[in-house]
């Protein structure tokens, strides 16, 4: 299509509302635009320039090559080119955001962006005519594709004439982003994947029929892809630790990152195409399930509770429980009293008040007990308590709390040594 | 946390606030006196505490002999019918040899090098509290001398938590300055 060429003169449409003083300036621009930036619409011979009927400004939409585009684009734009030039009008480059390394990948692999939001503006730049408004990563990851040799076409909208009300209007509607949050992109890449976690999470009761992952962790919503995912994770990770003495082993569940691709579960994935079908995991989910039913019910009607009554749903909690059931997955006696803990009668199951009061010595003084949070050490020291509880199955006391904390800190002494001894012994 | 832990905080505290006391009076002396005296004692009341609570935790590792679980739980060991058994009565031992055993068993680090000034301090201030607690001369206390007796052993039970635990000891960000309001 680039490269049959119209012979005939280029004509500039004006489509809605339009003010005929002004169309003369703004059909000027739009001319020098096309000279510029070789449009591919120019060569059908006509030009549609648009005008929106909230701010009557003046606009276009083609496609640009990207030599033309980065050649004279510039992304260094003011937001009042007149009286404050200094400002920017674009945030800075998120350089380390995983959606925008995506972003760069995709554009060598000659992905073809759409809308970015510019203004041609000469008076501003005469180099660099075209200031992108909206776009600014895309416009980084097309210049860097373009390095590569990639040159492919990209959706353009293009202001002309505006004035400092319309610039202002673009600028804003432009960077104004309903964002996307973490959970949200990995429902949608897991999605990708494939229906299996849904249908598994389905299929154990973690989520109801027909219900979707949550596009965002909150108390009481569905569960997210990260926490199907840890527990998953974890579920494995504990069997894989799994031996006779657990005092020494290490214990640490793991949670994977939220909105980006986790090489961890794709691993899993890839490797364990047995998941959905593991009898073991499929009753841990079940088992697990039937945790948060109990602990939720436990606080059924009573006010100011929602967060004990959400307890379960705790990532850290989570891994740590599935992690244990993994680790006991040969063991059946202290496995069922594991998976007992959800019959728990005379109070919650996992006596949430009894885990806030769980504290270590060594904890600052705003720390909230047991539960609370969700780093390592948080993860460890619930390993410790899932582990200790299901040796007798009496339910989870404050002393079983105080001593699975202690255990944790003892652990992590002797996991040192080991490391030393391990390191010592290779030299 | 455990009691022993909340004792040994409280005592801490305690502690603290006697001091604070003996500096808000110290034109009577009678009063500044008892406050010092008070603060001093309950200050190694305190450390020993705290070292109680680190030896309880390491009661739960799997890889101590018969002879440290006996020196942690401060319990006699005696051969009993050709074996080794700890016994229910009490074993003493001082508390700065519990204290670098402690430091030196379960801690990954070289070796503590006891010319650190806290260590100096803590020492001196030991000897004050023995002459306290079994006097044979007069024995007169000074606000600063409380003082570094008193930052000594929050120095050291901090040394003793970063050598064990690789983590501070909270209460040392306070400093002398007690959460009671006696």
């Amino acid at each position: 299509m680039d490269t049959a060429v119209n012979t005939n003169p280029l004509k500039i449409k004006f489509v809605g509302a339009n003010d005929p003083k002004q169309s003369a300036n703004v059909e000027e621009k739009v001319r020098e635009f096309v000279a510029l930036f070789s449009p591919l619409e120019a060569e059908t011979g006509e030009i549609m320039v648009f005008s929106d009927g909230r701010t009557k400004a003046h606009y276009c939409e083609c496609h640009v090559r990207a030599s033309k585009f980065v050649a004279h684009a510039t992304t260094d734009v003011s937001l009042d080119p007149d009286e404050q030039g200094d400002y920017r009008a674009n945030r800075d480059l998120v350089e380390n955001h995983a959606a925008f390394e995506r972003m760069k990948d995709d554009a060598l692999k000659l992905r073809s962006f759409s809308n970015i939001v510019a203004e041609y503006n000469p008076d501003q730049n005469a180099e660099n005519p075209l200031g992108v408004i909206g776009g600014q990563h895309r416009t980084e990851a097309i210049r860097e594709a373009l390095e590569a040799q990639v040159d492919e076409f990209h959706e353009l909208k293009v202001y002309f004439g505006l004035d400092q009300e319309q610039r202002l209007d673009v600028q804003v509607i432009s960077n104004t982003v309903i964002a996307v949050s973490g959970d949200l992109y990995d429902r949608m890449l897991e999605t990708v994947k494939g229906p299996e976690l849904r249908r598994w999470c389905q299929g154990v009761g973690l989520l109801d029929d027909a219900e979707d992952f949550g596009d965002k962790a909150h108390r009481g919503g569905s569960i997210t892809v990260r926490l199907a995912r840890a527990f998953i994770i974890n579920f494995y990770e504990g069997k894989k630790s799994a031996g006779p003495d657990f005092d020494t082993a290490d214990t640490s569940p793991i949670i994977p990152a939220v909105g980006v691709e986790s090489s961890l579960w794709d691993d899993l994935r890839r490797k364990k195409p047995s998941i959905w079908e593991d009898v073991e995991l499929k009753e841990a989910g079940k088992q697990f399930a039937n945790l948060i039913f109990a602990q939720r019910k436990a606080f059924e009607n009573k006010k100011g509770s929602s967060d004990y009554k959400e307890k379960a749903l705790n990532i850290a909690i989570m891994a740590a429980w599935a992690y244990t059931a993994g680790f006991l997955s040969k063991n059946d006696a202290r496995l069922k009293r594991h998976y007992g803990l959800s019959q728990k009668s005379g109070g919650d199951p996992l006596n949430s008040s009894a885990l806030a009061k769980g504290k270590h010595k060594t904890d600052p003084h705003n720390y909230r007990g047991l539960g609370t949070r969700t780093d390592a050490k948080e993860r460890g020291r619930l390993v410790e308590l899932f582990y200790l509880q299901a040796e007798k199955g009496e339910g989870i006391s404050p002393a079983l709390v105080n001593v699975a904390i202690a255990k944790y800190h003892v652990k992590q002494g002797q996991l040192e040594v080991q490391k030393l001894q391990k390191a010592l012994a290779e030299k | 946390m455990t009691d022993i832990d909340v004792m040994a905080a409280t005592l801490l505290e305690e502690s603290k606030r006697f001091l604070e006391k003996a500096q808000a009076n110290v034109s009577d002396n009678e009063a500044r006196d008892a406050y010092l005296h008070a603060a001093l004692n309950i200050a190694f009341c305190s450390l020993e505490a705290h070292i109680n609570s680190i030896a309880e935790d390491q009661l739960l590792r799997s890889d101590i002999s018969l002879h440290e679980r006996a020196l942690l739980s401060e319990r006699k060991v005696e051969l009993v019918g050709g074996q080794f058994q700890i016994q229910t009565g009490l074993q003493m031992y001082r508390l700065e040899d519990r204290l670098q055993y402690l430091w030196t068993r379960f801690s990954t680090e070289p070796a503590f090098d006891k010319k650190t000034p806290a260590w100096g301090q803590l020492k001196a201030g030991l000897e004050l509290r023995n002459g306290l607690t079994h006097p044979k001369f007069m024995v007169s206390l000074t606000v600063d001398s409380v003082r570094q007796s008193l930052s000594a052993v929050i120095e050291i039970i901090d040394i003793a938590y970063r050598r064990i635990y690789k983590r501070p000891f909270p209460a040392k960000g306070k400093d002398l300055h007690s959460t009671l309001a006696f």
